[in-house]
């Protein structure tokens, strides 16, 4: 127990899951950034490595987070119900984005290092799962947080889904490739 | 060194987040000390009668328990 009474595990599970949708949405958001090259074509290879570590990092805090939920002794959740989405005893929707969104970011953390082996045409075609993973992890987020009651939710929504729109629109709109130089083409 | 990097700032953002959470839970709420209570207790003819809780202390009726505990 800690502060007024608040079982330790309780705030574990909702701190990781804080911290766990803020790792993803920045990975989203660099991943975005690298599509469309804001970020400059030189950095390219830094910025996948960071984009690469943030997901696995994220992963590992989902994992926290359904450990903490597991070891929670007032939910009752059991293991089947962290791993199989709909068997939650509390509101198994909200609770089976989370876990679908869960098993999106381990196949995406995994695709990673299964690269060479699926081909970059598969691979990339997986990446699209992100979107999901992200959707499903807002919605989960809002549906199932305790902390994003009143207006802290509409400011979570802003504050990460207001640049991925932003960047999917630049990277929709924008060229793939840039411009060449006037002499280059000349 | 930037999986380590990583997982340092998010092991530190967890505990942020953690003891900002700890700190900003809302108490039991206890009746402030300086404001008037009153024990509901059955009277006369099953009349509920309204008495300070100063004047009540050796009465058998309970009062609700906080909500949550």
């Amino acid at each position: 127990m800690v502060g007024h009474g608040v079982p330790l595990i309780w705030l574990v599970a909702r701190a990781s899951g804080l911290v766990a949708f803020g790792l993803l949405t920045l990975s989203v958001w660099l991943g975005l950034a690298m599509s469309t090259r804001l970020l400059g074509p030189r950095r390219q290879k830094a910025l996948f490595g960071w984009h690469r570590t943030l997901v696995w990092t994220a992963l590992w805090t989902v994992v926290l987070h359904a450990v903490a939920v597991l070891l929670d002794p007032v939910l009752h959740f059991g293991l089947p119900a962290l791993l199989v989405p709909g068997l939650a005893p509390w509101k198994p929707v909200g609770v089976a984005a989370g876990v679908v969104g869960g098993w999106l970011t381990l196949a995406l953390a995994a695709s990673f290092r299964a690269k060479r082996w699926m081909g970059h045409r598969a691979w990339r075609l997986l990446h699209y799962a992100s979107f999901g993973a992200f959707v499903l992890f807002l919605g989960h987020a809002l549906t199932v947080g305790t902390d994003l009651k009143g207006l802290s939710g509409p400011v979570l929504v802003a504050l990460s889904a207001g640049p991925v729109l932003w960047l999917s629109l630049a990277r929709i709109l924008l060229p793939r490739t840039a411009p060449r130089t006037a002499a280059a083409t000349a | 060194m930037r999986r380590v990097w990583a997982a340092v700032a998010a092991t530190w953002a967890l505990l942020a987040i953690v003891a900002v959470l700890a700190w900003s839970h809302p108490p039991l709420q206890s009746p402030p000390s300086g404001a008037a209570q009153v024990v509901v207790v059955k009277g006369k003819g099953g009349k509920a009668v309204l008495l300070p809780s100063a004047l009540a202390t050796h009465t058998t009726t309970h009062s609700s328990p906080p909500p949550g505990g």
